[in-house]
């Protein structure tokens, strides 16, 4: 099932929180994390050298994207710089790595696979500022979220979602949101465990 | 700050007030100053709520300055939790007033020979102590009520709660913020017993018709003063990070990194993280208190601003925003998913005088021992109602994790020196672990916080690949940091500082303008050393030995999820950190 909003304003940070729960997306895989974040999520360098300053691939952390090869059902976490020690220690090439060497994901030893790579699921997990950064343009291209947190969400900040929708469509059918509330489009996607989510500024 | 206030409790008629000059503490702050002072004066074996023991409230050395985050204070004594000497040190107005009344510490020494509690009051014509039992056992946010209905709602206070009054192991020493609110505490060590041990309940500062401490050299001082303004402001860490999330941006990713200690460190991840996290909190604080609520600054000079304000589900004002550590504590490590539980636990924490830290890791403990299940909110706020009446399960509980793990019989109690542990899991992020082992304070989550060791040249250049490189790391934050807590600068300058060199150089130039003596990246250093040292001698000399420096066992024998890590540092290597 699908659920596209189209937002005013470039608002779309009321559905930043998703991001910290985790959402997953299709891509492909066997690639080098390097490749991933540049090529299919489009992070621009200057984004990945400065502000994207903590990786972590499945509760790793990396300190050189170029090295890893993503494998199907990894979950990767972005972060901006983080506060004191521990944010120093989880710095990726930091010169406090080492204080964190029982989790470092230093190569993954594998040999990038030869086409064709397959398109696998992804979990996506932002924190903080980078959320700001990448989280709209995650949003624009669609995620599939789960649909208990989606929930959530909706529970709590069904006003501000209301009011900064300007069209909302569900399977591709158009929904009058005066008619149809967030509550009467819950009902009907509650047995599905993910739905994949389009948020357009 | 030219002289010393020195009040003996334990007078024949009373308390006696002596006001020395500096003498050999000549150009010492903050935690350089406790140390000192609690190293040369106090008889390491005394019993810490004895009279022989002291309690040292020190400003850093630029506080009361114009100087942007000085407003640091530290409270030093023997610890009646570890046995070691203690530095515990917090943020709120205390420091830039006793500052500016030109004291460069408070010692209460003695012992008081009756039961009768005290306020202390100073402002710029001297110091009043006058008994005030009618104040008794009142929590620290009624006492300031009273107080600023009686001293108006200028004044700073230092204050107890009831948990220093009963003289617990886990009680803080509070102080003001801007808003007259005794939400900033010395939290670590039971500094707040040794005060009540003193028969003080609240020192009253006044500092009305005094101006800020003047720098020797004005001109430089105003240059380095913008200098290192702008860098922290233009710095992602401490111009938008911390402003925007405060120091709770760290659970996401200490989650992530499976190092986030979970129900009573029995695993790394928790379930509930992304309820609780920094994004959770602020978004809560913004949609209930308006926007902004989540940026506010602990002292006037604050720059960064990483704290906020937490309003309740009725929309009046219940904590500042917890903190990291207070989230991880009675959150993650108890099991509780629920931040409006958190901030109503901070509150009283706030207001009976205790350690956050050390009191979620006693309900975790506690919770271990079934004394309720883990995530139940309401027995965890009922549990620290014990604490708060003193009743004598409250009692057992307010003298911390390690008091409580022997009495009901759990192993599993995460204490460096009877200290816990804060909220880092030492089999995931083992280079912390080497600083919790040996830290002269306990472990403390501060102790190498100041991540500028290699911009200070402290130790020379570690070779961060190498395995080794933990150890001598450790060491040279353990320096830095003792460097920092003594000019009474936030620590979370550290990261700017780190990461621009010019930034770092303004610090530099602010203290040398501001005492008009050159003043050089290796005096820092030197500074941070000498520190240690005295707080190590202290230490040996109240009979700690290299077994003290030593994590529990069950972190070496219990792997830690998701990673499956335990904790491998060899003895041999922590015996190396201050082998220098
Ligand atoms: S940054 Fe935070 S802890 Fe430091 S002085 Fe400001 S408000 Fe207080």
């Amino acid at each position: 099932m699908s659920l596209q909003l189209l937002v005013y304003h470039n608002n779309s940070a009321v559905f930043f929180p998703l991001f910290v729960h985790g959402v997953e997306l299709n891509l492909q895989t066997g690639g080098t994390l390097q490749e991933l974040l540049c090529d299919q999520l489009a992070i621009a360098p200057r984004i990945l050298e400065d502000r994207l300053q903590t990786i972590m691939l499945n509760g790793k952390a990396v300190d050189d994207p170029g090295n890893i090869i993503v494998q199907p059902n990894d979950t990767l976490a972005l972060s901006a710089a983080m506060p004191g020690l521990a944010g120093a220690i989880m710095r990726k090439k930091g010169r406090y790595a080492v204080l964190r060497s029982q989790i470092n994901l230093s190569g993954n030893c594998r040999e990038p696979q030869d086409s064709p790579i397959m398109k696998n699921r992804i979990t996506i997990k932002l924190f903080n500022l980078i959320t700001r950064e990448l989280g709209p343009q995650l949003l624009d291209r669609g995620v599939f979220v789960k649909t208990a947190n989606l929930q959530e969400m909706f529970q709590k900040r069904c006003l501000s979602i209301k009011k900064d929708c300007s069209q909302v469509l569900l399977n591709k059918k158009r929904i009058v949101l005066k008619k149809f509330g967030f509550k009467q489009i819950m009902e009907k996607i509650k047995k599905q465990e993910y739905i994949f989510l389009q948020v357009k500024t | 700050m030219d002289k010393i206030l020195r009040i003996n409790m334990g007078g024949l008629k009373g308390p006696e007030v002596a006001i020395d000059t500096l003498g050999d503490y000549a150009g010492l702050g903050g935690r350089a100053m406790t140390s000192t002072i609690v190293a040369g004066e106090v008889p390491p074996l005394c019993h810490p709520l004895g009279k022989n023991n002291k309690l040292v409230i020190a400003p850093g050395m630029l506080s009361g300055s114009a100087a942007v985050m000085s407003g640091r204070i530290s409270v030093g004594c023997k610890s009646p939790l570890t046995g070691g000497i203690k530095e515990a040190n917090s943020g709120g107005q205390g420091a830039q007033v006793l500052a500016r009344l030109g004291y460069a510490a408070i010692i209460l020494e003695g012992k008081p020979l009756d039961d009768t509690l005290y306020k202390i009051i100073i402002n710029q014509n001297g110091v009043t102590i006058t008994p005030a039992n009618e104040l008794k056992m009142l929590g620290n946010y009624d006492l300031v009520s009273i107080i600023n209905k009686e001293y108006g709602a200028k004044v700073a206070c230092i204050s107890i709660g009831p948990a220093g009054e009963m003289k617990m192991s886990a009680a803080t020493v509070a102080f003001t913020d801007m808003e007259q609110r005794p939400t900033r505490h010395a939290g670590r060590g039971g500094v707040g017993a040794v005060m009540g041990a003193k028969g003080v309940k609240i020192i009253i500062m006044d500092d009305a018709g005094l101006k800020m401490r003047a720098p020797a050299d004005l001109e430089k001082f105003r240059i380095a003063n913008k200098l290192f303004s702008e860098g922290l402001k233009k710095h992602s860490v401490t111009g938008e990070g911390l402003p925007t999330f405060g120091t709770n941006v760290l659970t996401g990713v200490i989650n992530e990194a499976g190092a986030f200690p979970t129900n009573n460190f029995s695993t790394g991840r928790f379930e509930g993280a992304a309820k609780i996290s920094g994004e959770a909190l602020a978004e809560l604080e913004n949609s209930r208190g308006g926007e902004g609520s989540a940026t506010h600054g602990c002292h006037k000079g604050c720059i960064i601003r990483c704290s906020g304000t937490f309003t309740d589900k009725e929309g009046n004002f219940l904590t500042k925003q917890p903190e990291y550590e207070t989230v991880w504590a009675h959150g993650a490590n108890c099991g509780i998913d629920d931040l409006d539980t958190i901030a109503m636990l901070d509150r009283m924490d706030d207001d009976f005088g205790l350690d956050t830290i050390e009191m979620g890791a006693t309900i975790g403990v506690a919770m271990e021992a079934g004394l309720a299940e883990f995530g139940d909110s309401k027995a965890a706020i009922n549990l620290v109602k014990e604490v708060g009446k003193g009743t004598p399960l409250g009692r057992i509980l307010g003298n911390g994790a390690a008091v409580t793990g022997q009495v009901f019989g759990v192993e599993r109690v995460p204490v460096v020196k009877k200290q816990s542990m804060p909220a880092y899991d030492p089999r995931a992020v083992q280079g912390i672990a080497v600083t919790y082992a040996t830290s002269p304070m306990g472990a403390d989550h501060t102790a190498g916080y100041a991540v500028t060791a290699n911009i200070l040249g402290v130790g020379g250049n570690v070779d961060p690949l190498k395995p080794e490189g933990q150890v001598e790391l450790s060491r040279n934050l353990q320096i830095a940091t003792a460097a920092i807590d003594s000019t009474g600068m936030c620590l979370f300058i550290a990261f700017a500082i780190l990461d621009q060199p010019e930034t770092f150089q303004a610090l530099v130039d602010l203290i040398g303008s501001f005492s008009g003596q050159k003043f050089t990246a290796d005096d820092l250093t030197a500074l941070g050393k000498s520190v240690l040292e005295k707080e190590i001698d202290f230490n040996i000399r109240a009979g700690f030995t290299a077994k003290d420096d030593r994590l529990p066992e069950f972190f070496s024998d219990e792997p830690l999820a998701p990673h499956d890590v335990v904790f491998k540092v060899s003895d041999e290597e922590l015996d190396q950190v201050f082998n220098w």
